[in-house]
């Protein structure tokens, strides 16, 4: 792949990641890995093996990482390893078995942190989300449907594309919920019981890489003492600091108004992990050494 | 020949003034009449009776058959489906999306077919790294080149069909040949000047991944519509009825016309659509133009007008029905590259039937001529046909800009191709079925 055809990979997977989270960016890419493989014409052992290695490497460098889906495709490379010097087509099955090996144990890794993340919620409480997560999205449709919570939620607005498919299954689900922008936070803080984060990735500096917007609003409840949840499974973890998680940025040259200035985006927020009141993953709530 | 001067310049400034997009279609062709009448050159109720209304009722029936087929989502899952099929291979973007966009175009309206597919074709194809302009370009032509099929393909052809007589069957039976014919010939054009751009993917596993993450994000945009299955089947199922009927005019004796706009109205009671929306889905601006166009064309013969160019244009080439049906297809094809088919193919109507009233070519010929030379020629230029318009607009939206020359490096080489296979087709017509 050249660097154009490069980025365009990434800009999709950031794209993804934006509109369905990291949970189903990470099951929509194993599997499409999956579908790769099958529709790979036969090639020889020597080939495949530099083919493997050149998507594996792009996988685990995205902009940003996507942690879950790196750790996947390392215990994938790892078990594949002792397959590589059978033939093609071989090589090709194990490969394909141990990605639907993967994709499974993601989902188990998924429907664990739902399983508790709906036990936290309580009758009457005002939940703020802002997130495409699909966990959090689940956590909310099923406390309401089997635990037969009544709650409300307040979806905070920055980017529409964002909490679209939010918006679109509470309707469905019938949760009562009120969008505001997510600047008008502060008017609604009294009313708020909890606030739920999802999570691109933690790293050891007990950084998290989140949604863009999730800052301000984990500052503003920090301040107020609003429970903070972060909902994410063990395979967020990342092994390397924040700095090398490669967080996309933008810069860019902008006139208005006969000024110039040099303008800068970044494609996600990072929170401190201190400001976290409880963290559920799918062995339930883990302990934060603060 | 006094009687005949303010027509003739009223309908001369109506051609400059579309052509160059001077004034709305609509507006300038009922604001020419409303002059006409004005002036006492004709009276309100003989313009009126100028009106082809079977054209008319076509039109807006199958607008409104397309508008709720619109809604029910069915193109939506059409289109992904196809994409998928693709599973990112080059060529077979350009072959699947090229063959889809034909067949819709020979039921639907062209427009409409690239508004569905020319989307989805830049979608993938920038996603993947590619220059989607030759994409667009081969969608806009072929999709020309499939509403030359049917009687119901392309505006010339409903007004040819309707004004003339020519039913479904006709249409399907004389023009599949060279329309097959024409969209093989165009695509290998497209794709042997271009074959750099179409290498396959299948050995690059990295390509192959980016390919299927795209489509899945393509899935996720496009089919984020919730899907009414019944509405779904029962647009489908007014579809399949308006083509059975068009099918089977000679049995039903229903015309076109009433059959398209009887079962549009069908569809809005059973889907319980709304129909306000759905009317606001018709393009009334081209049912204007056309009317204002039929009465203009009606007056220019009452006064003699189209006599008097069908004698000293068309007539000097002689008896001969070949050298005839040669003339017509290739003055419409060119013509049509530069000029709106649609009021090219109004004024050519009572000039083909002086022509066949001095000569006649049997089985129609001439007409198929006629047919083929408006529907292909619109693919001459940029401008020639609402469809290479609509194409290159959705380009530039998507930050692809594709100018006029940049249009006519591939369209004027595969017009050509098409008119030349068309000729011949014509010929073999003539020859064999004399």
């Amino acid at each position: 792949m050249n660097v154009n055809e490069r980025e365009v990979l990434y800009k999709l997977i950031r794209e993804h990641e934006e509109v369905m989270g990291v949970s189903r960016t990470t099951m929509v890419a194993l599997e499409s890995y999956r579908q790769a493989l099958k529709n790979l014409k036969s090639i020889d052992n020597q080939t495949f093996k530099d083919l493997v290695i050149e998507l594996n490497t792009l996988i685990k460098n995205t902009e940003p990482k996507i942690i879950p889906l790196t750790h996947l495709i390392e215990e994938f490379e790892i078990e594949l390893q002792i397959y590589l010097e059978n033939p093609f087509e071989q090589i090709r099955d194990h490969a394909l078995r141990i990605l639907s090996q993967k994709l499974a144990r993601y989902e188990n890794c998924i429907q664990g942190v739902i399983d508790h993340g709906m036990q936290v919620i309580e009758e009457n409480d005002l939940i703020i989300s802002q997130s495409s997560s699909l966990v959090i999205r689940s956590v909310l449709k099923r406390a309401h449907s089997e635990l037969k919570r009544k709650f409300r939620v307040l979806i905070l607005d920055q980017n529409f594309i964002r909490i679209k498919q939010l918006v679109k299954e509470l309707s469905q689900e019938g949760i009562e919920f009120l969008v505001v922008p997510e600047y008008n936070l502060s008017h609604l803080l009294k009313t708020v019981t909890k606030l739920f984060i999802g999570a691109v990735s933690i790293t050891p500096d007990k950084k998290i890489i989140t949604t863009v917007g999730t800052a301000n609003a984990v500052g503003l409840c920090h301040l107020n003492r609003i429970p903070i949840y972060l909902l994410a499974n063990s395979l967020k973890f990342a092994h390397r600091m924040v700095s090398e998680q490669h967080i996309y940025r933008v810069e860019s040259q902008r006139a208005c108004d006969h000024l110039t200035y040099r303008y800068a985006t970044y494609s996600h927020d990072q929170v401190d992990l201190n400001l976290i009141d409880h963290v559920i993953t799918e062995k339930g709530e883990a302990t934060i050494q603060k | 020949m006094g009687d005949l001067l303010l027509p003739v310049i009223v309908f001369i400034s109506v051609y400059v003034l579309i052509s160059f997009e001077l004034l709305n279609k609509a507006v300038a062709a009922i604001l020419a009449v409303m002059l006409l009448v004005v002036l006492k050159t004709t009276e309100v109720r003989t313009a009126i009776g100028y009106i082809d209304f079977e054209t008319i009722m076509l039109l807006m029936g199958m607008m409104a058959i397309v508008a709720v087929l619109r809604k029910s989502g069915f193109f939506a899952i059409l289109s992904v489906k196809i994409a998928k099929l693709t599973r990112g291979n080059p060529l077979s973007i350009l072959v699947l999306f090229s063959l889809v966009t034909a067949v819709i175009s020979a039921f639907l309206d062209n427009v409409t077919t690239v508004l569905i597919m020319v989307p989805m074709v830049i979608e993938i194809t920038r996603g993947m790294g590619l220059d989607p302009k030759i994409y667009v370009i081969t969608q806009a032509m072929v999709s020309n080149i499939g509403g030359t099929a049917t009687l119901i393909g392309d505006p010339p052809n409903v007004i040819i069909g309707s004004t003339v007589g020519l039913t479904f069957n006709q249409f399907a039976v004389y023009l599949t040949l060279p329309v097959s014919v024409s969209f093989i010939g165009v695509l290998f054009y497209c794709w042997f000047a271009n074959r750099e751009r179409f290498h396959t993917i299948d050995t690059n596993l990295a390509k192959l991944f980016s390919v299927q993450l795209l489509l899945e994000k393509i899935e996720y945009d496009f089919l984020d519509i919730p899907i009414d299955r019944a509405f779904l089947l029962k647009s489908l199922g007014g579809l399949g009825m308006a083509l059975l009927l068009f099918v089977t005019q000679s049995i039903t004796g229903l015309t076109p016309g009433v059959a398209a706009l009887s079962v549009a109205m069908i569809l809005f009671v059973i889907t319980a659509a709304d129909v306000e929306e759905m009317l606001r889905e018709i393009d009334w601006s081209t049912l204007l133009f056309f009317s204002g166009l039929f009465i203009l064309v009606g007056i220019l013969e009452e006064k003699g007008g189209i006599e008097w160019i069908a004698r000293n244009i068309f007539l000097r080439i002689g008896h001969n029905p070949y050298a005839m049906v040669m003339t017509v297809l290739w003055v419409s094809g060119i013509v049509s590259g530069f000029i709106d088919n649609i009021p090219f193919t109004i004024t050519m109507i009572p000039i083909v039937r002086l022509m066949l009233e001095s000569q006649a070519v049997p089985h129609n010929v001439l007409w198929w001529a006629l047919s083929l030379g408006a529907c292909l020629g619109g693919n001459l230029t940029m401008i020639g046909a609402s469809a290479n318009i609509v194409s290159c607009g959705m380009a530039k939206k998507y930050g692809y800009a594709i100018n006029f020359f940049e249009f006519m490096r591939t369209s004027a080489i595969a017009t050509m191709i098409s008119l030349v296979l068309s000729s011949v087709i014509l010929l073999a017509y003539m020859l064999i079925l004399q």
